[in-house]
């Protein structure tokens, strides 16, 4: 149940930031940290030739470009006031070099205040590799192999900025490949009640390299069963179901859906906007051959849903049956444009919430206790709400009533 | 919305080399899963030769935040620590642990962390330095090393405590050491070798020699550990709102009294005696925030700002901080509407009507406590009296201060969470448990709860969990008071909301596409229903408005004027209580027009009540509209009088200073508290903000997207148009019907040939027009007078336009003309301001007139009036229009003005609608005629005056002047010296 700002951000973490630059620096044994390379010319290393200023003093971050032992092999950021530089140094010893140690930085330079952590990775991959090859044949210490960092760079800066991935041959046994991933925020906790809708053909998309439990849930996945019973009907460890859940989450492939029902303010966009009010009406329309309701029929049956009102009060109240409208759909449209929501409705026993608030379990003396089983009863602290307790004792909302309703003093909050 | 602060540390420079002085948690918490591993020394390279191509293809995270491509980083070090734990066993993998005298943290030592965290380049504002997922973020404070010098020489120098006995060999040459290799490593300190080698005997010697060059600093650097995304985000609130200031009072507190380094060099000397006595880190921290006032601030503020709460400390207990990260209006979850529509910065706060209300969080005592003594007083005697059921509107009469003083107030209350803002607690209003409330919190407030009412909690929340009205879950009449404090503790707690009722007008489809009933049964043949949402009033088809009223028709008078002044309202964008407000109508008229149309809509269309849809939509903050809503800045006490606004004030104090001086008084700043929390006013209007005259500017501006686009001489248009004034105002001698023929007619032809004639690119051409600032004559008069000859020299108000009597005897300035913005459209805030700059020139004007004219009359003084003009464009998308307003200003008695806004005209931005340059026009000739008569009227007076004057020589008595004017006090008299003059000669 997120908002529209959260995904706005989510828009804008999908987009790698511009490269503004690259440069390739090394300790200099007689200058101390110098750039060795650069794209585009002239950002970094000042041309006494032509007026254009370089992007950033270079001296005034050299400690941080080229630092000292305890800092290599770390991944870091140093801001400047116009601009942020992504570096990953690396100290490498060795007899051949002339202090026994060599140290080089790959850096990337973005603008102040672009979000990189999509290049985190990909910083630190490129380090890793040109740290084995200098391991492996002094790729960067000898002077034959060391002016190909030149194309190198160039490369990246191109491939990076226009296509977000590159393939670079270096020789016959290497090839430097790297590939921008966009770095959405981790998706919430999923929870076995909780019933997951397919926001994309999942099946389209799938090919023979899925993972197995992956295909297996994902086949499963139909808008009406929850998390537990996928599991159950795919065979499923429940932690696993879980686990993929999260995955489709996170790439935005699913929401996860549950049952209620009161409207947002966010409604009244749906008001100024055309295109998802036909969208609407062409998403819950049950069969083509009868001409669909209005939009303002479906309006104000959204506007209908409120707190403490059931589905099926509402579907008996307005006779939603008789209308050309599938239900689940109608719900779903809601929940996936925003602005519906879900009520909960929370079983609470007033002595156990307060015992469980107390920690004290012992006493268990009360003599009501024997009317529930203990093990409902526990769940009866008032956060627990109906979906969660019916998944847990695998039973429906109405059988669930009626295990209830043996307990006078259980008070039920809508939230 | 809190921030993963780790801890706060403090670094601090001098010639000498870096020092770590002083950090906060001790041993910061990281992450869960983030076991600080320890640095990444250089391994035997063979175990890590994974295969990363497969693992950083993925590269994302569950839940936990550890993404693969971190964890074979860290499995890559463990496998190297394992490799060579042999001799680095456990080595720094507690930090704070004592390990041959050296202190670690996150994995690096002190020592280490102090050097890289003194940045070299001393014109760096911001610091921000990120190593692996852990964000160093600073202010350095650099100062000239001979200033210190200079200033305190009679406080011990950090090099004595360095070289003191007391510190051990080891630490000293580590820090020789790491001056070698810094030196080393930055080749433009290359040559200072020699004196950082240099051992004490030429110490001196050296440091003379580095006086000019070497700056000392400290810096004060907050370690987060955001998660990614938010990063950015998490940094700029901290170094905006946290690092900013503190750094700005340590900064103050150094010039003043060298306060941060006598602090850094005490605590210094307390960690070394620390070590020696082998006592551990965590004694040595307490021990240090219990002697050093600066260790225990920084400690506080760590505590506050990490529990996302309020700090409050006193720095060097000279400066009075309070810091925090402002909170995010609760919107988050129930984003306001209309944020999209205005894409604001400030969209997402909540918008302060009058019909709101202030909830203390706290304790009213607690509040007041916590405020300074200086606080404003009306702020205090706000907090005293604050009750959740008055109106923010009522309260000013009871304070007896403008409306917008109270919401600056409100405004500060609520960004210190103080307070929240809720609507008026009533029993009429439904109340729900809120989505986000936290139900684990129940059992625990269930105590607290039952003092208030002898219910238990639960039981009163299930009561909440359908929408009715509050009034129906009361049993009895005297439990009212006891209810409704209920309601107010829950509110204060977040767990339940307010509901609001919104209303939106439905119309059959057929209407709405513009067909009669028949020809839409025509067309669709099949259709289930026939109701459709009306169109937004600007674009509400002739069709549409002409359904509405024929279900009016037999109504009564007084019924339907109410119904067509509320049926703006029903399109689902107001609620009731904003509605009531609005139009200052009673509960009782609103549900009787709802039940009226509610009536209507049934007869003609259907059984049920389809026809008005009534709802409740959760909503937190109320949902406004911009358009149609007044915006008045409290700088002088406004009251809505037959459309003219009076205005009472005059010393100069009350015009300038008020709009400084009450939020001066506040803890916050005006510009600070303006900036952080959105403030919106509006009046109810007389003007609908739906009115035709703005239909017409929506509907001809959809028409044509740009006016440039349609005629080219757009420029020259909007040109002629702005000066007009000044050519009416300067040129008398035209006459009115000339005026009209030329501009009218110009402007219609212009429309038909799309070009502008001669006649009139002449006249808009010809025209004496002055250019850039103008000053006024006028200028700053009455400010200055009875000033000191120093502040006289004042420079006074500057206006865009002035228009001086041609025919006037004394250059009577009649008109004042301010232009408040052009591209883009300029800030309420600015036409608000100019508006005042405005009503102090005329005040100017006016003054200067009467002490000039000083022999006239009152009777005729007080006709005397002065004519200002303001205008703006108006924009949206494109340019909609330009808004020209005319006010009056007269004195009515002494020090007592009269300031009224006269006349308003909007211009449109398209062709299609000149009608409403007519409007524009006969004000603009109307006013011409009234500069005519003010022409001849101050000539009167100052005839007048000139009379009297003369017969005051005449006679050469004082004794007349005591009966003429005066509205500004007395009259200039002639001096003694000169009255002995003049006696001597005669």
């Amino acid at each position: 149940m997120e908002d529209y700002a959260r995904k706005e951000s989510e828009f804008q973490a999908g987009i790698p930031p511009r490269l503004v630059s690259i440069f390739y620096a090394v300790f200099d044994v007689h200058k101390g940290p110098k750039v060795i390379y650069e794209v585009p010319e002239g950002s970094i290393i000042p041309n006494p030739e032509s007026t254009k200023q370089p992007i950033l003093d270079f001296s005034s971050i050299s400690d941080y470009i080229i630092p000292k032992e305890p800092l290599s092999k770390h991944l870091i950021t140093v801001c400047t006031d116009s601009h942020k530089v992504l570096g990953y140094p690396v100290w490498v010893d060795g007899l051949k070099y002339r202090r026994n140690s060599f140290c080089f930085n790959l850096c990337f330079v973005f603008d102040r205040n672009a979000d990189t952590s999509s290049y985190e990775p990909v910083v630190r991959k490129i380090a890793r590799v040109l740290r084995s090859l200098e391991l492996e044949n002094g790729f960067l210490y000898e002077e034959k192999t060391k002016v190909m960092m030149y194309n190198i760079i160039e490369q990246l800066l191109e491939d990076l900025n226009s296509y977000c991935e590159c393939q670079i041959p270096i020789n016959s046994a290497n090839t430097i490949n790297l590939k921008l991933f966009p770095t959405y925020p981790n998706p919430p906790p999923v929870y076995d009640y909780q019933v997951p809708i397919c926001t994309v053909n999942l099946k389209a998309l799938m090919d023979v390299n899925w993972d197995l439990t992956m295909k297996n849930i994902a086949t499963r996945i139909n808008g009406i069963h929850h998390v537990k019973k996928i599991a159950d009907l795919a065979d499923v460890n429940h932690d696993l179901a879980r686990k993929c859940m999260e995955h489709l989450l996170y790439y935005g492939c699913i929401i996860m859906f549950s049952n209620v029902y009161a409207v947002k303010p966010d409604i009244m966009r749906v008001l100024e906007d055309e295109a998802v009010q036909n969208e609407c009406i062409s998403y819950v329309t049950k069969s083509v051959a009868i001409p669909p309701p209005s939009f303002a029929k479906l309006f104000s049956l959204y506007c209908q849903l409120k707190y403490g009102v059931s589905l099926k009060e509402w579907l008996e109240e307005y006779q939603v049956s008789s209308l050309n409208i599938d239900i689940r759909r109608f719900i779903t449209f809601g929940v996936i444009k925003r602005f519906l929501y879900r009520v909960h409705k929370y079983p609470v026993l007033p002595e156990v919430a307060l015992l469980s608030n107390g920690g004290g379990e012992g006493d268990n003396s009360n003599s009501n206790a024997s009317k529930l089983p203990l093990k409902l009863r526990k769940l009866l602290d008032g956060t627990h709400h109906y979906d969660e307790i019916c998944t847990a004792e695998n039973c429906s909302a109405k059988e669930l009533d009626e295990k209830l309703s043996v307990e006078p003093k259980i008070k039920f909050i809508w939230r | 919305m809190g921030t993963s602060l780790l801890a706060i540390l403090l670094v601090s420079d001098s010639s000498r080399g870096h020092h770590f002085v002083f950090h906060y948690p001790t041993n910061p918490k990281r992450g869960e899963e983030y076991q600080s591993p320890p640095p990444g020394n250089e391994g035997c390279g063979d175990n890590e030769n994974i295969d990363y191509t497969e693992i950083d293809i993925i590269n994302w995270s569950i839940r936990n935040g550890d993404d693969f491509d971190q964890r074979s980083r860290m499995e890559e070090d463990m496998v190297e620590d394992v490799s060579k734990s042999n001799h680095t066993s456990s080595d720094a993998l507690d930090s704070g642990e004592i390990k041959s005298n050296k202190q670690t943290l996150f994995g690096f030592e002190t020592e280490f962390l102090a050097q890289i965290l003194s940045p070299k380049s001393k014109s760096l504002k911001k610091f921000q330095l990120t190593i692996d997922n852990l964000t160093f973020v600073g202010q350095p404070v650099f100062w000239p090393r001979d200033i210190q010098e200079n200033n305190c020489d009679n406080v011990p120098k950090l090099g004595d405590n360095i070289n003191s006995p007391t510190l051990n060999d080891n630490e000293k040459i580590q820090r020789q050491f790491s001056q070698n290799i810094d030196s080393e490593s930055s080749d433009n300190h290359g040559h200072n070798n020699h004196d950082i080698t240099s051992d004490d005997s030429n110490d001196f010697f050296s440091q003379t020699q580095q006086q000019h060059r070497h700056f000392t600093t400290f810096h004060l650097i907050f370690v987060l550990e955001p998660p990614e995304l938010e990063l950015n985000r998490q940094v700029d609130n901290i170094y905006k709102h946290v690092i900013t200031k503190l750094t700005a009072a340590l900064r103050y507190e150094q010039k003043r009294c060298d306060y941060v380094r006598l602090e850094a060099e005490k605590i210094i000397a307390i960690r070394d005696e620390g070590i020696i006595k082998k006592m551990s880190f965590n004694e040595i921290t307490d021990s240090i925030i219990k002697q050093s006032s600066l260790a225990k601030a920084i400690a506080q503020v760590y505590h506050d700002i990490s529990n996302d709460s309020i700090a409050h400390v006193i720095i060097n207990d000279y400066i009075d901080l309070s810091l925090q990260i402002p909170p995010l209006a609760p919107s988050m979850f129930f984003s306001p509407l209309d944020n999209a529509r205005d894409g604001y910065e400030y969209a997402h706060f909540p918008v302060i009507a009058p019909y709101h209300t202030l909830l203390l969080l706290e304790d009213p005592e607690e509040i007041l406590k916590s405020m300074p003594l200086d606080s404003n007083p009306t702020l205090v005697q706000l907090v005293q009296i604050l009750t959740p059921t008055q109106r923010l509107a009522e309260l000013c009469t009871v304070l007896d201060c403008s409306l917008a003083q109270i919401y600056r107030i409100a405004a500060h209350l609520i960004y210190w969470r103080k307070a929240k803002l809720i609507d008026v607690i009533s029993v009429r209003n439904v109340y729900v448990v809120s989505p986000t409330a936290d139900l684990n919190s129940l059992s625990a407030i269930n105590a607290d709860f039952s003092h208030i009412i002898e219910r238990d909690i639960f039981g009163f929340l299930a009561s909440l969990s359908t929408p009715k009205p509050y009034a129906s879950i009361i049993p009895s009449k005297d439990l009212r008071t006891m209810y409704l404090e209920a309601i107010t503790y829950l509110l204060r707690k977040d767990l339940v909301i307010q509901l609001h009722a919104y209303f939106l007008v439905m119309i059959p489809q057929h209407i709405k596409m513009g067909l009669t009933l028949e020809q839409y049964q025509e067309k669709m043949r099949n259709a289930t229903d026939n109701n459709a949402i009306i169109s937004p009033p600007g674009q509400a088809t002739e069709m549409e408005r002409e359904w509405l009223k024929k279900k009016t028709v037999n109504q009564q008078k007084e019924n339907v004027a109410l119904f067509e002044r509320l049926i703006k309202y029903f399109n689902g964008k107001y609620h009731i209580e904003e509605i009531l407000f609005r139009e200052n109508i009673s509960r009782r008229d609103l549900k009787m027009v709802l039940g009226l149309f509610d009536e209507l809509v049934t007869n003609c269309q259907k059984p049920s009540k389809k026809g008005l849809v009534v709802d409740h939509i959760v909503d937190h903050e109320g949902i406004s509209d911009s358009s149609g809503c007044d915006f008045f800045v409290g700088v002088m006490d406004v009251q809505e009088n037959n459309g003219k606004i009076v205005l009472t004030d005059h010393s100069e104090t009350s015009t300038r200073g008020n709009r400084t001086q009450a939020p001066t008084t506040t803890p916050l700043s005006l510009g600070e508290c303006l900036s952080e929390i959105r403030l919106r006013t509006y009046m109810p209007t007389k003007e609908p903000p739906t009115d035709a005259s703005q239909n017409m500017f929506t509907d001809a501006s959809q028409n044509i997207t740009s006016f440039e686009k349609t005629i080219p001489y757009l420029s020259k248009f909007k040109d002629f148009v702005a000066p007009s004034v000044l050519c009416l105002a300067e040129n008398p001698q035209i006459s009115f019907s000339q005026v009209k023929n030329e501009y009218l007619g110009g402007l219609y032809s212009l429309l038909k040939d799309k070009a502008i004639p001669e006649s009139v690119r002449e006249l808009s051409t010809k025209l004496p027009r002055s250019s850039g600032e103008i000053a006024c004559w006028a200028s700053a008069r009455r400010r200055n007078i009875g000033r000191s000859v120093i502040l006289r020299a004042r420079v006074g108000q500057k206006c865009d336009l002035r228009g001086t009597l041609k025919n006037s005897i004394n250059n009577f300035e009649a008109i004042i003309g301010l232009r408040s913005g052009g591209l883009p459209e300029a800030n309420r805030r600015k036409i608000m301001e100019d508006h005042i700059d405005l009503a102090v020139t005329l005040r100017d004007v006016i003054f200067q007139f009467f002490t000039s004219n000083s022999g006239a009359s009152d009777d005729a003084l007080h006709k005397t009036c002065v004519i200002g003009m303001q205008s703006w464009g108006k924009y949206l998308f494109v340019l909609k229009g330009w808004v020209h307003e005319i006010y009056g200003m007269d004195c009515k008695a002494t020090n007592v003005m009269r300031f009224g806004k006269l006349r308003r005209t909007k211009l449109p931005n398209t062709i299609a609608t000149l009608s409403c340059l007519e409007e524009y026009f006969i004000n603009m000739s109307d006013l011409k005629e009234t500069l005519k008569v003010m022409c001849e009227h101050t000539n009167e007076v100052s005839l007048a005056h000139s009379r009297a004057h003369r017969k005051r020589r005449g006679s050469l008595t004082e004794d007349i002047a005591p009966q003429l004017g005066g509205c500004f006090g007395s009259l200039p008299q002639t001096p003694p010296k000169k009255v002995h003059m003049s006696n001597k000669e005669n």
